[in-house]
């Protein structure tokens, strides 16, 4: 729910700051993930080695 | 006076490219997924303070206590301070948390911890749980069932990163893998967690925005949703809610989706062993492992699923399918390690779908005036299954363990009544329908004109 003054506040478009900043979190969340996700599987793998 | 954690600070430019908020709503729950990953401190946290499983259990106790407290009382206040001021609310508090919990631990005073990490964290955990849903819901209206899982997927995950990365830490400042190496390591160990969550989810902050009010995804034509016969245009605002049959159904339907899921997953290494004692103790461990990936994995595509099948018929899916495979597990689930493995595996992917569906369905029949409010009381169905699912579980197998029974037989009355729970689910998700519109905003501001016309005349 906004309001119209919500809107007045609004820039044309997004800083070149904003969109790298949002790129690296994105790419930290993804290597995140990815960790997490290879370290979980390798020592899922256990269960049909072991 | 304004300030730039306010709502209207940010609001997007009319066109925005929506994609980039998944990231800042994924950052903080990445982070505050952290609390799943606990148990890893469990072993050097008794050894430093020379205490039982009990006494530091407390501290994971306490943050999920503040969590469902935290997210039901605070709901409504996410909802008018906008995502940035929560997040960064949220943060301050799991940040903090962390660092009172490091003093603690460097003082010898266990109190400490439960405050810091259990208390302070624990309110950023169900802020920040709520904070970022209820805006990715607003960028993805089109499709409000992948933004949630977007979002609780990275609940999910957090534990994924913090279990070997807090592993890691301790090791590199305890300069061993031995307790005591792990347990001199715990202080840099919360204190870098911290710094590295203060960063994220400050950048998070930074990055989330609110749709510009002329904003609609391309293509993507709102009069479509009202052919939808489960799906509302109208508002319900949070307080309404609790009055209505829907959010009571939809509580009962998530505490028993969760108490069955729970029920596997406190258990899950000590019962692939019961059901096949050929398993060693690092298989168990995989086999955790294994569970952790179908519970993330759940709260993406099942949640996604929804948006095409609808949330009802997800649910039937869950609580349904749910029950079949408990009776499955219970029946055949010691004959086959692949059955016992598969039923287990689609047991948590339900679970996990079970938590990231249910705010596109409260969408679904409450609009999204204030969801997240709703969404945060709906969360105390989570406190209670956190306690009566390991209950149920643990009673059972203590009292088929005094009997003398053992193996599968430890489990097997469990089983029986996480299907009637299942059921009992079932039967609310049958009984659901759209809200009558007397609850609705609209609704009410229809009378208050009439009211005012008949007073005017």
């Amino acid at each position: 729910m906004h309001t119209p003054n919500e809107a007045a506040h609004t820039d044309s478009e997004v800083s070149t700051t904003y969109r790298s900043i949002a790129v690296i979190l994105a790419l930290i969340v993804i290597m995140g993930l990815g960790y997490g996700l290879v370290d979980t599987t390798i020592n899922a793998a256990a269960l049909f080695t072991e | 006076m304004a300030s730039i954690l306010d709502r209207k600070a940010i609001v997007a430019p009319k066109h925005f490219n929506r994609w980039f908020i998944p990231a800042a709503a994924l950052a903080i729950h990445l982070c505050i997924g952290q609390v799943y990953a606990f148990s890893v401190f469990k072993i050097p946290l008794m050894s430093r303070f020379d205490v039982g499983e009990v006494s530091v259990g407390w501290i994971f106790s306490v943050a999920i206590a503040m969590l469902g407290l935290s997210a039901a009382f605070g709901g409504t206040w996410v909802e008018k301070s906008g995502p940035r001021k929560s997040m960064v609310v949220a943060g301050t508090a799991w940040v903090l948390g962390f660092f009172v919990a490091a003093l603690g631990i460097a003082t010898g005073q266990l109190w400490l911890v439960y405050f810091g990490y259990g208390f302070i964290g624990g309110i950023g955990l169900g802020i920040g749980y709520i904070a970022p849903v209820s805006t990715l819901m607003k960028w993805f209206p089109d499709r409000p069932g992948l933004a949630t899982g977007l979002a609780i997927m990275g609940f999910g995950g957090g534990a994924l990163i913090a279990s070997p990365m807090s592993n890691a830490l301790m090791v590199l400042f305890g300069g061993g893998t031995e307790t005591e190496n792990l347990a001199s390591g715990l202080v840099p160990t919360f204190v870098v967690l911290a710094l590295s969550y203060a960063v994220i989810i400050a950048a998070g902050a930074y990055v989330i925005r609110l749709p510009h009010p002329d904003w609609t995804p391309d293509g993507w034509d709102p009069s479509k949703v009202e052919a939808t016969p489960m799906q509302t245009n109208l508002n319900v605002s949070a307080n309404k809610a609790l009055k209505t049959p829907q959010f009571w159904f939809l509580w009962i339907i998530l505490f028993t989706n969760v108490t069955a899921g729970i029920g596997i997953l406190e258990n899950a290494a000590p019962m692939i062993q019961d059901y096949f004692p050929g398993v060693t103790a690092a298989a168990a461990a995989g086999f955790v492992g294994i569970l952790s990936l179908a519970n993330m994995g759940g709260r993406f595509i099942w949640s996604t699923a929804s948006d095409y099948v609808g949330r009802k018929n997800i649910y039937l899916l869950y609580l349904g399918v749910g029950a079949l495979l408990y009776l499955v597990i219970a029946f055949f689930g010691g004959s086959s390690l692949a059955l016992f493995i598969v039923s287990a595996m689609l047991l948590l992917s339900f679970y996990g779908g079970g938590f990231s569906t249910i705010p596109a369905y409260l969408r679904d029949m409450f609009g999204y005036y204030q969801v997240g409010a709703i969404h945060g009381r709906i969360l105390t169905a989570w406190a209670a299954a956190g306690i009566a699912g390991p209950l149920i579980v643990n009673s059972v197998v203590e009292s088929q363990s005094a009997a003398g029974n053992q193996g599968p037989e430890l489990y097997t009355l469990s089983m029986y009544i996480m299907v009637g729970l299942l059921v009992l689910g079932l039967i609310a998700n049958v009984l659901m329908r759209p809200v009558a519109k007397k609850y609705t905003v609209e609704y009410a501001e229809q009378q208050q004109e009439v009211t005012t016309d008949a007073y005017s005349k």
